[in-house]
């Protein structure tokens, strides 16, 4: 009798799938990986499963019996527990009372302590006896945080343990911990799923693997008889769409930006490159392993405390936006809704922001400047919209995403970092976004873009540096393929940079 | 498996230093008062000071509740006003003490009640519901006395003001049994634990059952039930009810809680760091006062060291932080 099993679960996002006819069942006691490139699926079907989304069609069935989550608590009653990779903790309460948080024990009106304190700690032995009991979780490290949402899963006696990239932000020692961890939950008959990007992990650790891509299960294997070379063929998949290659780059093109051992503690370390005049340097890399952290550092968002950074090779220090704005250097930020674009604002005000100082007179913006340059940046872009005066954020992704670059063209860039430009963005606004930074770098633009999307980084980038918990694994030329790219970026025997490590 | 131990224990040990800085502080500046002035360290004196400091400490309890659940109460000086009112109001009518003192709690409460009302069924955010109440609280004050005083007050119910037990003014008595009871409250309730997992992660207390809506109510509740007390305490004092009573008493209630450490964001502080900070500004506003200092420079004493206190509160919130 299986655990769960799922059949048929199909959900849509505004008309797109986004998992398609799902069939999957856990047995008890069973380990299960779930992997798939970023976008595949996976945290949607956790979601199905937790109750905090609605399949729209299909079934979800515990021990047999048809279910319907209304709410996370329903699927938290039904013994299935979920850790996100934004764990759930209260930062302030320490572990007793995480681990108990909703179930305090208590005797009469008061919390009864020493029975909380002797639950919270069986619930912890078995896992890392060294935890302390009372330091409020946002002391500790991700790893023990990560073992106390563990202890509250078993607190709840859930049957059924979802863990949602559980070693993104874990040392390898860490890691280590937690396999075995997960190896000890089965043998005590509880059923874990283990998503995630690093396939040697899910080889190591679960009995059986299934791989989506495109929302689809492409395939279900024995972690004893699959390989990473199957993983990869499987989770890459489908034949590549090559929008064209990148032109080539004149080998005397002059260096544009460099960096030199640039590094910012617990994201990124040791990160050298050099961008030339018309060349796109790619960015690759799952997601976490520093490529946004490194293009707001080198935009003055985030402080970079090692390295250098060079504009036409002199050393340029940037402590804010404002400064690499000054010197020509851009950011097209990675969520366009939140740090692109300032929401409330009309697209004229949200081209000219960023001009404002240029158009000014004695600290007067004149609207008929600010006309003007929008006028100028929806003709050459070709953005759609009723007028500019309308609110940005009833335009079409594609056409927020051409407002966002339209504001740093009006500036002339020098430079421009580009954090997943194409993101959520239609296939049709996509083939023009691709077109115009094309003809941006051969307008003579250094272009250092930053995607998660494979077919972009080898239909865009000249070259590519992939990047892997913060530190740079290889570099590629143009005409790499998909399958060397996802070698490298959840690939094997690199020193780790340890991350996510507090105090 | 030593896990836990990896980049915690040193943090902790950097913070608890500055964790304690506040009550460090409280005692190094009753310590340089008393070398400044012979008249400070007198039991009279200090006694002076714990009466001074009880109302603002009474608001500042409230505060702290509500504040823990990353909220704020602005009402509370108008909610004194309420609370003196409808009690003088009632004991000039005639109406025995004891009922009209249980009034005037029971209209504080209310009021707060509807500030928790308006902070989750209508989901107003806590700064604009409460700066309503404050409006509404200093009006319906105002059309009940017809902006005059009540005077002539039961002068058994004065003593809750103006007498002592022993040495120990009865308003300083009130204080001590409200800071232990709600260090109770806080700290061994299950109500009280769950305003901490409510301020410092929503969601997470959500997902994990908490009632979310019963604790805000709770806490706006809590908050109205002690300004009322501070407020009657404040009449019994003055042996009359004033229409203006409690003008600004929501400055110095946050001002407290925030000197003590308790963090705007939610979810850290405590109560016993609120009745540090009511009397870290009680101390000063009597030493400033003992030394000569020119009233029109105290309050720009107090504004710098609120700013000192929080500025050493980020402080510990970067030591502790990445």
């Amino acid at each position: 009798m299986s655990l769960l099993r799922l059949t048929g679960v199909t959900k849509r996002y505004g008309g797109v799938p986004v998992l398609s006819d799902i069939d999957l069942s856990i047995e008890p006691g069973e380990v299960v990986g779930l992997i798939g490139e970023n976008g595949a699926g996976k945290s949607t079907l956790i979601k199905v499963v937790a109750g905090a989304v609605m399949a729209d069609a299909g079934e979800v069935r515990i021990d047999e019996q048809p279910v319907t989550f209304a709410g996370p608590a329903d699927a938290i009653k039904a013994g299935i527990a979920v850790i996100y990779q934004e764990l759930s903790l209260c930062p302030a309460l320490d572990a007793t009372e995480n681990i108990l948080l909703g179930s305090l024990p208590r005797r009469g009106p008061l919390v009864d302590w020493r029975t909380a304190r002797a639950e919270a700690a069986g619930w912890l032995r078995d896992l890392a006896p060294g935890i302390p009991l009372d330091v409020p979780t946002k002391d500790l490290s991700v790893g023990p945080r990560q073992l106390i949402e563990i202890a509250r899963a078993l607190a709840r006696r859930s049957r059924l343990i979802f863990m949602d990239e559980p070693t993104a932000s874990l040392s390898d020692r860490e890691t280590e911990l937690l396999l075995d961890i997960v190896r000890d939950l089965r043998s005590r008959g509880v059923s874990v799923v283990f998503v995630t990007h690093r396939l040697e992990e899910a080889l190591a650790v679960a009995d059986r693997l299934v791989v989506l891509r495109d929302g689809r299960k492409v395939g279900e294997l024995e972690a004893t008889t699959a390989t990473r070379d199957d993983l990869i063929r499987l989770m890459v998949g489908r034949t590549l769409v090559h929008d064209g290659v990148p032109p080539p780059v004149p080998d005397a093109a002059e260096v544009v930006l460099e960096g030199r051992d640039l590094g910012r503690h617990g994201r990124f370390s040791g990160i050298s490159f050099q961008v030339r005049r018309g060349e796109v340097l790619g960015l690759a890399g799952l997601v976490g392993a520093g490529r946004s952290s490194l293009l707001r550092a080198i935009f003055g968002a985030e402080p970079i405390d090692g390295g250098t950074l060079l504009l036409d090779g002199r050393p340029v220090r940037v402590r804010s936006p404002r400064e690499a704005i000054n010197l020509g250097i851009f950011l097209v930020p990675e969520d366009r809704g939140r740090q692109g674009l300032v929401r409330s604002m009309s697209v004229a005000e949200n081209v000219a922001i960023a001009s404002w100082p240029m158009l000014g007179r004695l600290g007067f913006v004149p609207d008929g400047a600010v006309e003007r340059l929008a006028n100028e940046q929806v003709r050459e872009r070709d953005i759609r919209l009723r007028t500019i005066h309308q609110r940005v954020l009833s335009l079409s992704g594609g056409n927020q995403q051409k407002v966002v670059l339209g504001r740093w063209l009006a500036l002339r860039p020098r430079v421009l970092l580009l954090d997943e430009p194409t993101r959520g963005i239609d296939v049709g606004a996509k083939a023009e976004i691709y077109q115009l930074i094309r003809d941006l770098a051969s307008n003579g633009v250094a272009i250092l873009l930053s995607t998660s999307e494979l077919p972009e980084l080898l239909a865009l980038a000249n070259r590519s540096i992939v990047l892997r918990d913060g530190v740079a694994v290889g570099e590629l030329p143009a005409g790499a393929s998909q399958e060397q790219v996802m070698h490298l970026a959840t690939g094997g025997a690199v020193a780790p940079l340890e991350l996510g490590r507090r105090g | 498996m030593n896990l836990a131990r990896l980049g915690s224990l040193r943090a902790v040990s950097v913070r608890s230093l500055i964790d304690y800085g506040i009550y460090i502080a409280f005692v190094l500046l009753c310590l340089a008062l008393a070398v400044a002035s012979p008249v400070f360290a007198t039991p009279e004196n200090l006694f002076n000071v714990a009466l001074q400091s009880s109302i603002n400490a009474l608001l500042a309890f409230g505060m702290t509740f509500v504040i823990l659940t990353a909220g704020i109460d602005l009402s509370v000086g108008s909610l004194v006003a309420v609370a003196g009112a409808v009690g003088g109001g009632l004991m000039v009518s005639g109406v025995a003490w004891p009922v009209a003192l249980l009034a005037g709690l029971i209209a504080g409460t209310l009021l707060g009640f509807a500030n928790g009302v308006a902070v989750t069924a209508f989901r107003i955010p806590p700064f604009i519901a409460t700066l309503a109440m404050l409006s509404i609280g200093r009006g319906l004050t105002q059309l009940y006395t017809g902006g005059r005083p009540f005077t002539g007050l039961d002068p058994t119910f004065n003593q809750l003001g103006q007498g002592s037990v022993g040495p120990i003014p009865i308003p300083v008595l009130v204080m001590l049994v409200t800071v232990g009871i709600s260090w109770l409250v806080l700290r061994h309730t299950v109500f009280g634990r769950n305003v901490y997992a409510v301020g410092s992660n929503p969601e997470a207390a959500r997902l994990a059952g908490v009632r979310v809506t019963r604790v805000l109510l709770g806490v706006y509740t809590i908050s109205g039930f002690l300004s009322a007390l501070g407020g009657l305490v404040l009449t019994a004092r003055l042996s009359s009810a004033q229409p203006t009573a409690g003008l600004g008493f929501e400055l110095d209630a946050i001002a407290a809680v925030v000197v003590g450490g308790t963090s705007l964001a939610g979810g850290e502080g405590s109560i016993l760091r609120t009745l540090i900070g009511a009397l870290i500004i009680g101390v000063l506003n009597n030493g400033l006062n003992l030394l000569n200092v020119d009233p029109f420079i105290q309050p720009v004493v107090k504004g710098a060291v609120i700013l000192i206190a929080v500025g050493l509160d980020r402080l510990k919130t970067r030591t502790g932080g990445s």
